[in-house]
């Protein structure tokens, strides 16, 4: 099938974000002038390509390109890159550039892999007014928290400073964090096992062709590996969640949370870990008990087993990628707690306002006028439909980092650690439409 | 305000238990009774997610009242002053000499576009300035917001009124709680035309997916039982994007083509018509402080036409076979100088309690056909044929026997569709709508507006210079204003 134009547009944005990325790094490294103007250059050209990406779709569909996955997430990283460029010279700060891109970059894979038929034929639901407003404004919120996301991952990096003089402390919390990441997942894993207490059979997946030619064959596939990797995940997350509360009373440092470090090292570990899932998942190299890349994932049994399936396989990824990488990490993590020309008062104030724009955006537009259209297709203003809840999350989250931001004893890595989760359940919730139903399993 | 941080955490955390909780356990399933104590089959229902919505309340009306009288002072009251030990803690304090100390604070409050007042105090002049007051109000309006959304929340769920309803064209649908009724004129289905990514049906009966169209063609793309793909130019006249899937054993209209599903109905009152309106997704019928939602359809199963039935007709003269169209012209059996005028055709003949024949349902169970028999043009008798049964079923005498042995041009098409409306009634939409607007406002004072503030205190030097302490806070754009203000300090 040809590619059509707004693909082909949306590919070059790609390239020029990339080729952006890789200048902003090596900014990081050689901290030349022309090097982080060629970076921003090459944004803006990006920027430029992706504006146009989104009209030409617009003109080839016929309606606002906001009705599948891969649009939303393509306006996100629009707003993302928008948010970038704003700041760099707001602040006349080049590093804006570096902890944006990678995050981007990330985003723009993801979309990459997602499908991107046109849909001119939009469904009766969705043929509404309703549709320009709720799924923009959230789509451009969410982007606003990409940002305050980059900017709190790179705070809680930052904040970190290692301690010499107490090296039993640092072992001690090297421990703790090593039992909440890989002692936690095993031990649950295999204690549950072993007490026979395993996720279900997998379910019959019907892909969209054999159900449209009226063939419904089920395909069954094995559930070891797969039930394996739900306890995994389910052990990851607990893990993960623990890992930001132990320290308080251990602090060396006031100021430095050493698990506000290990929880943003281990989401980022995890998120690169999801999207090398992703591309396996997408050429097949890769089944869970559902074939996520089979037809359109609305016409898939959804299950939230698979969530923890997914999470289980992104773990091991992030681990495989991770561990090679150790040295590496922490010599760029000691190399930004370092650095002189970019301190926590900037990325505090990146990270809030970023929120302070996506959060009434995200509020007026994800949670309003998205009750507002499901009262008048639906009868209902509220269902407590997964995506809804999702939304409701994410903005409670938020919410509270709002007010942390206020709080003695909860500012910088406490608030930091609320946006990260924050951007943790924006992610669920956008691809929670492969693993959860309810009203929204179109989308 | 801690406590407001935890019970937001909390919820949000519970938020998600329940989301994936939900999942694994939805409502009718097996309950034991750890799940049945803590209703963790509806979790968004259960006491405890109720206690804690209930706690979010709480806490949101503490906050509204503690905090009222101070940002109503803040936004239209007169700012607060501080001596110059106090501007000496922030960290915008600055310090600078001037002769004539408060025209040139009277000049720098105009120009960073601030209102002020001034006291005099023993031994110095304190002015305070500030400008965007109204955004003070949004923390107020925000929380209030919020209120007013758990409080409609509460009021719809109490006195909610939901229900389903069925019906088919011609139905008139009553209810006893109705001081009216419901006329389902009819219901449509229109279509999306021919685009890319559409389903089609070909000619051969095969599916598959339009990849491109051009003038009178378009390109298909078809998947082979190999999972191979190909590509064909078909016809776009000889394309059907309305075509019926088997889904749960009955023939239904593939719904990724629909445009949209229109039910009209007309409100009756006493019996006579008051008016009539359109029903579909996203416009529904509103009378009386009821709400009609389009939400469904169902096919309620399929008819099944034939062309023609092939007859075997027996008889002293030997077997002979003829051709019959349902409803269709006499033909005439010269042999016996009679003739066949076929009548109805029911696809699953059965007789009803009255021993009377009706069709019970689309599907070519039992085929059977209504045979009157005419010597010229008087009715001699009637019968009714069969597929799967021999005989004949009469109670004449006449010498013939009469079978269908097959059936020609056979279409299965959907049945009368019957909408599926959701009613709807609800006293709580206007707290709802108050808390949107509430919210709304309170985020644009809030994040659009900025509340700045200065603060000067003039010491008056009676052998020189006036000393003068200055400070600055803005709610926003803390760094912008912070810049302004040293830029007018430099000039």
């Amino acid at each position: 099938m040809n590619q059509s134009l707004d693909v082909t547009f949306f590919y070059l944005a790609f390239a020029a974000y990339f080729a952006g990325l890789i200048s902003f790094v090596i900014y990081t490294a050689i901290l030349r002038k022309l090097v982080h103007r060629t970076g921003a250059m090459l944004m803006l050209i990006g920027v430029v390509c992706h504006t146009a990406a989104f009209f030409i779709r617009w003109y080839l569909s016929g309606h606002i390109p906001l009705s599948n996955m891969y649009e939303y997430l393509s306006l996100m990283s629009w707003m993302a890159v928008v948010m970038l460029l704003f700041l760099y010279m707001r602040y006349k700060q080049p590093f804006v550039g570096t902890f944006i891109s990678p995050v981007v970059f990330m985003l723009m894979v993801a979309s990459a892999l997602l499908p991107k038929d046109i849909n001119q034929s939009l469904m009766p639901a969705l043929q509404s007014i309703w549709l320009d407003i709720h799924v923009s404004l959230a789509a451009l919120g969410a982007g606003c928290f990409v940002v305050s996301f980059a900017a709190s991952s790179l705070y809680l990096v930052k904040q970190y400073i290692p301690t010499k003089n107490n090296d039993h402390i640092y072992r001690k919390q090297l421990l703790i964090a090593l039992i909440c990441l890989i002692g936690i997942p095993i031990i649950l894993t295999v204690l549950l096992r072993l007490t026979g207490i395993t996720p279900p059979a997998p379910f019959s997946e019907l892909s969209f062709v054999k159900a449209v030619n009226g063939e419904a064959q089920t395909t069954m596939s094995s559930i070891n590996i797969g039930s394996w990797l739900i306890l995994l995940g389910l052990g990851f997350i607990i893990g993960v969640i623990i890992v930001p509360f132990i320290w308080s009373k251990e602090r060396v440092n006031s100021n430095s949370s050493f698990g506000g470090w290990v929880f943003i090292l281990a989401t980022i570990a995890l998120l690169w870990g999801g999207l090398v899932e992703g591309v396996f998942l997408k050429f097949g190299w890769l089944k869970l008990t559902h074939n996520l890349t089979a037809g359109n994932p609305d016409q898939s049994v959804k299950s939230a087993w698979l969530f923890f399936e997914f999470i289980g396989a992104a773990y091991i990824f992030g681990l495989i990628i991770s561990i090679p990488l150790i040295p590496l990490i922490s010599r760029i993590s000691k190399g930004i707690s370092g650095l002189k020309t970019l301190n926590l008062n900037q990325l505090d104030e990146v990270s809030y306002k970023s929120v302070a724009l996506g959060y009434p955006l995200y509020t007026v537009g994800a949670l309003f006028a998205g009750a507002i259209w499901a009262e008048q297709a639906w009868g209902s203003f509220w269902s407590w439909d997964p995506k809804e809840v999702g939304a409701l999350i994410i903005w409670l989250f938020y919410s509270g980092y709002l007010h942390a931001r206020y709080q003695k004893g909860w500012k910088g890595s406490r608030a930091a650690i609320l946006v990260v989760a924050g951007f943790l359940m924006l992610l669920i919730s956008f691809f929670g439409n492969y693993f959860f139903g309810g009203l929204h399993a179109y989308t | 305000m801690k406590f407001a941080i935890w019970i937001l955490v909390l919820t949000a955390v519970l938020s998600l238990f329940s989301l994936i909780i939900g999942e694994f356990l939805p409502t009718g399933t097996s309950q034991t009774l750890f799940v049945a104590l803590f209703e963790l089959n509806n979790p968004f229902r259960a006491w405890w997610f109720r206690l804690l919505l209930g706690i979010l309340s709480i806490s949101l009306t503490v906050c509204i009242v503690q905090r009222t009288p101070t940002l109503i002072r803040q936004a239209f009251g007169i700012p607060v002053f501080f001596n110059q030990n106090v501007l000496r803690s922030f960290k915008s304090y600055r310090r600078t000499n001037q002769p004539d100390g408060e025209v040139w604070a009277s000049r720098l409050f105009n120009r960073l576009g601030l209102s002020y007042h001034r006291i005099e105090k023993g031994g110095y002049t304190a002015l305070s300035g500030k400008s965007g007051g109204l955004s003070r109000l949004a923390p107020l309006l925000l929380h209030s917001g919020l209120l007013l959304l758990l409080i409609g929340g509460l009021i719809i769920g109490i006195s909610g009124y939901s229900l389903h309803v069925r019906g088919s064209a011609g139905n008139i649908i009553t209810n006893p709680e109705w001081d009216f009724a419901l006329r389902i004129d009819k219901f449509e289905l229109f279509y999306h035309p021919l685009s890319i990514n559409q389903w089609v049906e070909l000619p051969d009966g095969l599916r598959g997916k339009v990849v491109r169209v051009q003038n009178d063609s378009a390109r298909i793309e078809l998947s082979g039982h190999s999972g191979k793909v190909h590509y064909h130019w078909f016809p776009k006249d000889s394309l059907e994007n309305d075509f019926l899937i088997s889904k749960g054993g009955e023939l239904t209209p593939y719904q990724g083509n629909i445009r949209s599903y229109v039910t009209t109905a007309t409100i009756l009152v006493d019996d006579s018509a008051l008016f009539e309106d359109r029903i579909e997704v996203n416009h529904p019928l509103r009378f009386n402080g009821y709400r009609f939602y389009q939400t469904s359809f169902e096919t309620g199963g399929v008819n099944t036409d034939v062309d023609t039935i092939v007859v075997q007709v027996q008889s002293d003269h030997g077997t002979e076979i003829v051709k019959l169209t349902p409803e269709g012209d006499s033909v005439s059996l010269p042999w016996l100088n009679w003739s066949l005028k076929p009548g109805s055709f029911y696809p699953d003949f059965k007789l009803d309690q009255d021993m009377q024949p009706f069709s019970a349902s689309g599907h070519l169970h039992n085929p059977a056909m209504r045979i009157k028999l005419f010597d010229d043009n008087k009715e001699v008798g009637e019968r009714w044929v069969f597929k799967q049964v021999l005989g004949n079923m009469g109670g004449d005498d006449l010498p013939l026997s009469l079978h269908i042995v097959n059936l020609v041009g056979v279409t299965t098409r959907p049945a009368d569709y019957i909408t599926v409306l959701n009613v709807r009634k609800e006293s709580g939409g206007w707290v709802i709508w108050a808390g949107f607007i509430f919210v709304t406002i309170g985020l644009f004072l809030g994040y659009g507006l900025n509340y700045r503030q200065a603060w000067v205190v003039i010491v008056k030097k009676p052998e020189g210079n006036d000393e003068i302490h200055l400070a600055i806070r803005c709610s926003n754009n803390d760094h912008g204003f912070r810049e302004r203000f040293d830029s007018i300090l430099t000039k």
